[in-house]
């Protein structure tokens, strides 16, 4: 054992003293991690449950480091910053802890400057940021020199077996494989079955270490509530949400269901919001703030609401939908409890979440074509941004970047990014269609797995830990299973339910319109090009439906695939939108139509049944003087208007000034009703309102 | 290619960390890596105490390192310091293995024999590279000369690379403008493998256009012994020159100046150290510093080497046939040295000329002189093709960004260069191109001395824009 003075001694006040306990001792394992990087430099997988004190391991890890003369300690995490407890426990033992990621930008300067005058004991960065090159090169270089400890947080990722795979970790992995020995590594996570600890540890090197431990949350009471229509969880969620303690987190698979639940609950009274990728840097941190100090009932999230979020005292995590991996639900469910407080975690699961699963399973490798368009641009070109790679390939910009970003991870590369240009590296292509082919069968073995938790009588707690191979799964007793009976009823009020039905009805989106010509010359038959001025802009038009979507998004459908015309039922849930809700402003004062060749009655019959039963005039004026492809094909915003040059005209003497409706079936890319209304305002129409049956846009999945 | 590049033996892993520069952006408290020289002497120590640089990453290591007392500039601080790189050594590494790229330390087993036999303590610690390496230890025939090789020079290179390239010679060069480009290019269209030893770094040539095709096709390898952003500079071509002579079995001089010049170094360089035997261009005009090298013992070659029943190969083995029967060479070297060097006239010596009277006309006119005179011919020498100005500046150790625009703009009022727009390019201007070909003809007619050469290019020159 250690002398009094020795090393374990040192920590031990060091952990005290941290922790502000006079008489806490090291958890099980930790002080051997410690011990473990710092005097022999190993490289150590530590698989511990959350709240276990993996923060501490590189705290007092860095101040034996720092107090032998050594540099600091890189950390790299998807999380956004350190938590306020952590911070100020590493700060008791004079570890200054700073952070920088692609939303604090302001303060790189000054973290800089902290790092050439050796201020900084511990820079946490985003694996974003490690990816990238010019980072590396302007930013790191004054750490990287000097760097004392290693350290990888949510190492799951690194395993492309996991369930939270991210490319950028790729080349974190990389960068360990090529470390040198005399650098010690930390590596931790708190979800991990065999395999993917077994990837990780193989991927990061010999010599790998492992410390794992128990992965009960003894504070999580789980329940399943099986209920397939959304009208059914949507009233479940109205009538039961008020009665759970504390506020918390509803996931869903999809922006717009986290847009919708939230949309929902308001409505019903029930303070909750939606959280998505898709919203911008500070609406994010607002929300999540509003979450962690309980100003709010819920945050209705996607995954993008994930490893950056740590609130202790989250007392529930409800699913609206069903995650595609047990290995997900566990991750995202243990949000809930972390301070040790009983709290709920609650998988609801409905008919959609198959099909929802399906798709992202698809979508997570682009299609070999796709790769082959971009590759080919690459190989022809000197360097090219991606714009120009746009103008060469009929891919959207999000296909090409996701192109790009899973070729540039690959190793070695055949592409390379330099500055804002891409160039083809000598490196030779293969599509990898085995490894693709290995990982969607893993996605399905996974999807089985999460289905036979949904119908598992058993302790549900046992059921996850058994999943993520913890040895010491035993039953948790608290489980709806284990009670023998739901924690929380099952059944829910009728008229809630009604009332949920004719809300899921008239689920209507807004369209924004565009105010950017395109850079290039593709409208160049009419002279458009960059800015937009106001004069030709559309004001914000509105889409009553999602393209096949339960509520009006399948008769629209049906319509116009099956029967050929759009039902009455459709003009009068438009009319009702029109003037009670949407209240354009100023209200249009005649109406008028997207022209189509190919089905030259639909949309006109549809309008003017709509104009009559708004009371205002049809009028007929705009022309399709050309044919072109159809502008579903068309993927990104170069080839979409240089489908449109010179297609369409208005004839000028029926136009009217007052303010327009102007209707189409359907909206994707808005470039048609972009151009027709810059159309109808050059020949003198009022302000443009763009309305359409259903918006089959992408994202709107 | 190997997917696992990027994972370097420990030995590799020891010399990079004290050898390796890691980037562009090194601030100046970062310990300096250790030159040649010092690493020779590091390496010895580690010898004498029974280890290898791989020690130097483990606890024994770093025991012993304590007991380090120091050789040259390089004490203990320093060593810790640069082992202490890892993270940073991690990232180049990673970078560069990612594009495809790989990196071989002087320890590694496939390092190349030929620098290793040749070059012995000069072979340079550490290698970047890109292409196949196993054409490193192919040998063949390496290719230099001047930047201002004449026409006929060039055109001897273009004609002998390409027909290496048919007779399964390889070719080898240092990837400079001029000899080294015409030769390699000529090789590479020919159908033939190349080796390129680059004095900059090999980053942009990684994924230059004209290389790619090669690359992919496993037709070219390029090395450097510096990191991939590293920049020319004239040193480090110097110290180049002796990775292209060793990787071949013979090296053409197909110009050289004589007394001072990259090519005149390489070569020397080469007769003191005897690497490997060395040729050189002997067909008129002969360039005195061609004529030196063959007193010096190069082994004067002509255009029978371009006969087409000339087996390259084989004379690569015997190289002395060629002197059996007097050669045009030996008739040029013994009967007309006088007059050999009208020819090959130093063009930049004449601009200092009238450079200089363009001072004396400024200060009598009370006129501050500009500089873009004196600049001009490094300038136009990079403008042969159009370039953006960022590339232009890349070319040069210490010109501003600023300044470099600044001339550009000079230089474009006075129709020297030409500018396109989207993206912004430079070039030479094809009116000064043109005036300068219809003078260099008109003076080979003539043989009229080169100083007439910069009145036309002079008055552009010296012109205020």
């Amino acid at each position: 054992m250690e002398l009094a003075t020795g090393p374990h001694a040192r920590a031990l006040g060091y952990l005290r003293q941290a922790l502000g306990i006079p008489t806490a001792q090291f958890r099980d394992g930790q002080w051997e991690a410690i011990r473990s990087l710092v005097f022999d430099r190993k490289r150590l997988l530590l698989v511990r449950r959350t709240g276990w004190g993996k923060s501490m391991v590189y705290f007092l890890a860095t101040r034996l480091l720092r107090d032998q003369g050594e540099g600091p300690t890189i950390l790299i995490s998807p999380l956004l910053a350190l938590m306020r407890n952590q911070i100020e426990a590493a700060g008791r033992i004079g570890i200054r802890a700073e952070t920088i990621n692609s939303t604090n930008t302001d303060a790189w300067r000054r973290i800089e400057r902290g790092i050439r005058e050796d201020k900084v004991d511990i820079l946490l960065i985003s694996p974003e940021r490690l990816a990238n090159e010019s980072f590396r090169q302007d930013v790191l270089a004054a750490l990287a020199d000097r760097v004392g400890l290693f350290v990888v947080d949510e190492a799951h990722c690194i395993s492309d077996w996991g369930h939270d795979f991210r490319p950028d970790y790729l080349r974190i992995v990389r960068v360990l494989q090529a470390m040198p020995g005399n650098m010690p590594i930390l590596t931790t996570t708190a979800t991990a079955n065999d395999r993917v600890v077994e990837d990780v540890a193989t991927q990061i090197g010999h010599n790998v270490d492992i410390s794992r431990g128990p992965l009960a949350r003894a504070s999580l009471r789980l329940q399943n509530v099986a209920m397939p229509s959304p009208t059914a969880r949507l009233a479940w969620l109205a009538q039961h949400l008020p009665d759970l303690p504390g506020s918390g987190i509803i996931y869903t698979l999809t922006v717009r269901d986290a847009e919708r639940v939230a949309e929902w609950l308001q409505l019903q009274g029930i303070d909750a919001h939606a959280y998505s990728g898709q919203l911008d840097t500070e609406e994010r941190i607002a929300r999540e703030q509003a979450l962690l100090n309980n100003e709010v009932k819920a945050l209705v999230a996607t995954v993008a609401l994930g490893m950056g979020f740590d609130k202790p005292d989250l007392s529930f995590v409800i699913h609206y939908q069903r995650p595609g991996s047990v290995v997900h639900y566990y991750q995202q469910v243990g949000r809930a409890g972390r301070d040790g407080n009983s709290a709920h975690g609650i998988l609801l699961h409905g008919s959609e979440d198959d099909d929802i699963i399906d798709y992202f399973i698809r979508k997570s490798f682009p299609a070999e074509g796709h790769v082959e368009q971009v590759l080919g641009a690459l190989l022809d070109g000197n360097g090219l941004k991606v714009t120009e790679i746009e103008r060469q390939v009929n891919l959207r910009r999000k296909q090409i970047q996701h192109v790009l970003k899973l070729l540039s991870v690959r190793s070695p590369s055949p592409v390379v990014k330099r500055g804002s240009r891409w160039y083809r590296t000598a490196v030779p292509y293969q599509p990898d269609r085995e490894k693709v082919q290995l990982i969607t069968r893993i996605r399905r073995q996974e999807q089985a797995e999460m289905q036979r938790y949904m119908e598992h009588d058993g302790c549900l707690m046992q059921f996850l830990q058994e999943a993520l191979d913890d040895p010491h799964a035993k039953p948790c007793g608290q489980c709806a299973s284990c009670n023998g009976r739901p924690l929380i009823p099952v059944a829910f009020d009728e008229t809630i339910a009604r009332e949920a039905a004719l809300f899921l009805q008239r689920s209507e989106v807004v369209i924004h319109p565009r105010k950017q010509w395109p850079h290039t010359d593709a409208l160049s038959s009419h002279g458009w090009k960059s800015t937009m001025s106001d004069t030709h802009k559309a004001e914000q038009g509105r889409a009553l439906s999602i393209w096949g979507d339960a509520g009006w998004g399948q008769i629209v459908k049906h319509g116009k695939q099956v029967v050929g015309a759009f039902d009455d039922r459709l003009v009068g849930a438009a009319r009702a939108m029109i003037q009670e809700r949407w209240q354009p402003d100023p209200f249009p004062t005649w109406v008028t139509f997207v022209p189509s060749h190919k089905r030259p009655h639909l949309v006109p019959d549809y309008a003017r049944r709509l104009a009559e039963a708004l009371n205002l005039p049809f009028v007929d004026c705009v022309r399709k003087v050309r044919d072109n492809k159809p502008q579903k094909q068309m993927e990104n915003s170069h080839q979409q208007t240089r489908n449109l040059d010179g297609v369409f005209q208005v004839e000028s003497h029926p136009v009217n000034a007052g303010p327009v409706l102007l209707v189409d079936d359907t909206v994707y890319s808005r470039w048609t009703l972009t151009v027709i209304t810059a159309l109808l305002r050059e020949a003198g129409s009022g302000p443009v309102f763009p309305m359409v049956l259903a918006t089959t846009t992408p994202t709107s999945t | 290619m190997q997917t696992s590049s990027h994972i370097l033996e420990p030995d590799a892993q020891a010399i990079i960390l004290l050898c390796g520069r890691f980037g562009k952006h090194e601030s100046d408290k970062s310990a300096k890596p250790l030159s040649l020289a010092e690493y020779n002497a590091v390496a010895e120590w580690l010898r004498h105490q029974d280890l290898r640089p791989a020690s130097l990453l483990r606890e024994e290591g770093r025991e012993k390192l304590k007991a380090f007392d120091g050789a040259q500039k390089v004490n203990r601080e320093r060593l810790h310091a640069l082992l202490r790189r890892s993270t940073a050594m991690a990232m180049a590494v990673e970078t560069w293995t990612n594009q495809g790229g790989w990196l071989l330390a002087r320890s590694d087993a496939n390092y190349p024999v030929r620098l290793r036999r040749r070059l012995q303590h000069k072979a340079p610690p550490i290698l970047w590279g890109v292409g196949p390496q196993e054409l490193l230890n192919r040998g063949g025939l390496s290719i230099v000369g001047s930047r201002d090789a004449d026409g006929s020079a060039l055109a001897y290179v273009r004609d002998m690379a390409s027909r290496c390239a048919r007779q399964g010679v390889q070719v080898i060069s240092g990837g400079a403008r001029g000899v080294d480009g015409e030769a390699m290019e000529a090789a590479l269209e020919g159908g033939g493998t190349v080796v390129g030893a680059l004095a900059n770094g090999l980053g942009r040539a990684a994924t230059a256009k004209k290389y790619r095709s090669a690359l992919m096709e496993g037709r070219l390898v390029l090395v450097s012994a510096y990191h991939p952003d590293s920049r020319f500079a004239v040193w480090k071509a110097m110290d180049r020159n002796k990775h292209v002579y060793s990787l071949s079995d013979g090296t053409l001089v197909a110009h050289s100046a004589k007394g001072s010049g990259g090519t005149w170094a390489g070569a020397t360089e080469n007769l003191r150290h005897r690497w490997v035997p060395l040729f050189v261009l002997a067909e008129p005009p002969l360039p005195e510093g061609n004529r030196a090298l063959i007193e010096q013992g190069g082994i004067p070659i002509d255009r029978r080497l371009l006969r087409d029943d000339f087996d390259l190969a084989s004379w690569l083995e015997t190289p002395s046939a060629l002197n059996e029967e007097p050669t045009l060479a030996d008739a040029l070297i013994n009967g007309h040295q006088k007059d050999s060097d009208t020819e090959s006239a130093d063009a930049s010596a004449a601009v200092f000329e009238e450079y200089k009277e363009y001072l004396v006309r400024c200060r009598a006119e009370g006129e501050k002189p500009e500089l873009l005179p004196l600049v001009w011919p490094a300038l136009k020498s990079v403008l042969q093709e159009p370039q953006g100005e960022r590339d232009i500046q890349e070319h040069f150790a210490d010109a501003q960004l600023g300044q470099i625009r600044s001339w550009l703009m000079k230089a474009v009022e006075k129709g020297l260069a030409e500018r396109s727009e989207r993206p912004v390019l430079y070039r030479v201007s094809e009116q000064h191109a043109r005036q300068e070909e219809s003078t260099e003809s008109g003076r080979a007619q003539r043989g009229a001395p080169a100083e007439n050469n910069t009145t036309s290019q002079g008055r552009d020159l010296f012109s205020q824009g």
